[in-house]
């Protein structure tokens, strides 16, 4: 019966590396600042996926989510908790990480906004030679 | 340019395969593993747990246990990390000037009548799944996001000249903010100034008594668990991510032309 | 028994389909659109492998917050790249 658990994680993985990969080719390979900025969420959230799988475990039929359904009443109630229910260490890591990503792209998107002001265009390829046109000399 | 497309997109294949090779020959553990790791078994144990008073922390959200009270720090580390970034882009936005107060067109009817549904249902959502972090899934971070889709909702639909109408200014939510999160900062600090006045000993960020440290923070509200001060940084933390995403979401929706160009040399202070 | 599987496998497919929409498209209003749907298949993908808490922090922040401040900030800036 543990075949389920597996075989939804193999999918998952072999999923997410796809993903990472075609998001890390959007940021080397586009030229546009805001497509780089899109690319790196696309990355971010993929790699915080590999993270909840770390966490996942054979149990049963089905795992349970981390949660206690209700009061337990005598304290052998406690035992069936532990043997059911995935890792909630990997979960609240993976809180602080999608706050993090939050605080990194929303300061990007503001960068991107102040760079279009100061060299009128979000092309890479451009701000460089706009750079060397107004250094000082 | 062909060539080196060719070498991105061989060196990110062979990224892929290497990726997909650590995780199945086991260079991450055993995944998906068979019985729980020590840590999470003792996390589990004891996240509910009235007959050992002394390692619980009387909250039925495992997850919140762990970032509130058993890791407690790292949750503070990851405010600080949010609070870099704002005062990042407050920088980077120094100077702007505030719009005059005035309504723009915005959407059509249809969408500002169901707008007008909606907004109140979110912002009740948002405070429910921040009271109840510790009893359901939620928390402090989680009902601060979806209290701050509001008012994106409402710059979206009825312009941003609706805030502004409000009478919310950007200075007045980042001041708002600040006090927040002193009082983050006064509740981790709290039972070691008590303990000390009263002669005991106290931790900081400490949430149950321990067996050296007899003070707590209070553990049932009538015939609930209530996780003390897992309850209360779940409030604090609303409160502080939701002004703080809405200040972010105020700058950025400022017209093009009030924006200070501050990466030129001279200062913007005249 | 079968269903976490199935939903497993269906919105892992959506979730490549979007993400390379993403990073093709250039029109940078489709490629938000695309980001919102990878975070909704992503969200359901958490919601299968039993980690709630993960999800109702990841809906929000990647479907409302995100894709509402970058169609701020592509207003100000060029819409279409290149």
């Amino acid at each position: 019966m543990s075949e389920l658990p597996v075989a939804i994680v193999t999918v998952v993985a072999t999923v997410v590396t796809v993903n990472v990969a075609i998001a890390i080719y959007g940021i080397f390979s586009r030229p546009s600042l805001i497509k780089k900025v899109i690319a790196l969420v696309l990355f971010t959230d993929s790699v915080n996926i590999l993270a909840v799988i770390v966490g996942f475990r054979i149990a049963g039929p089905f795992p349970s989510p981390p949660i206690l359904p209700g009061q337990p009443a005598k304290p052998e109630d406690i035992g069936v908790f532990p043997a059911r229910s995935v890792d909630p260490i990997p979960q609240a890591l993976l809180v602080t990480a999608i706050v993090i990503g939050l605080a990194v792209s929303v300061f990007l998107l503001g960068l991107a906004v102040l760079y279009y002001k100061h060299f009128g265009t979000t092309d890479t390829r451009v701000i460089p030679e706009v750079e060397e046109a107004e250094a000082p000399k | 340019m062909r060539r080196r497309d060719l070498a991105v997109a061989v060196s990110l294949a062979s990224l892929s395969i290497a990726l997909g090779a650590v995780f199945s020959l086991g260079g991450l553990g055993v995944i998906p593993a068979s019985d729980l790791r020590g840590l999470a078994g003792s996390v589990l144990k004891n996240t509910f747990n009235p007959w050992s008073p002394n390692l619980t922390a009387y909250s039925l959200n495992a997850v919140a246990a762990v970032m509130w009270d058993y890791r407690a720090l790292d949750t503070i580390l990851e405010t600080a990390v949010l609070f870099a970034a704002i005062a990042g882009i407050a920088t980077l936005f120094r100077g702007i000037r505030e719009p005059p107060s005035f309504r723009l067109r915005g959407l059509t009817l249809v969408v500002k009548a169901s707008t007008r549904v909606v907004i109140p249902l979110i912002i009740v959502a948002g405070i429910s799944l921040a009271i109840h972090g510790h009893l359901s899934p939620g928390g402090g971070f989680q009902g601060g996001a979806l209290l701050a889709v509001a008012p994106a909702l409402v710059v979206t639909v009825f312009s941003v000249g609706a805030i502004y109408v409000a009478g919310i200014r950007a200075r007045t939510l980042l001041k708002a903010r600040y006090l927040a999160l002193l009082l983050i900062v006064l509740t981790s600090i709290a039972i070691p100034i008590a303990a000390t006045i009263l002669g005991a000993r106290g931790y900081v960020l400490q949430n149950m008594g321990k067996a050296d440290a007899p003070l707590s923070m209070p553990a049932w509200f009538f015939n609930t668990p209530l996780a003390g001060s897992i309850f209360v940084f779940n409030l604090l933390e609303l409160i502080a991510v939701s002004i703080g995403l809405t200040y972010c979401l105020l700058l950025m929706s400022a017209r093009m032309e009030d924006i200070r160009d501050s990466l030129a040399g001279d200062s913007v202070y005249e | 028994m079968l269903v976490p599987l199935i939903v497993v496998l269906m919105f892992s497919f959506f979730s490549v389909v979007a993400t390379y929409l993403a990073v093709v498209e250039r029109d940078l209003v489709n490629s938000a659109v695309f980001m919102a749907l990878q975070g909704v298949c992503y969200a359901l993908i958490c919601y299968t492998l039993m980690a709630p808490d993960v999800v109702v922090a990841y809906i929000p922040v990647s479907s409302g917050l995100l894709p509402i401040m970058l169609l701020a900030v592509l207003r100000k800036t060029e819409r279409y790249e290149r």
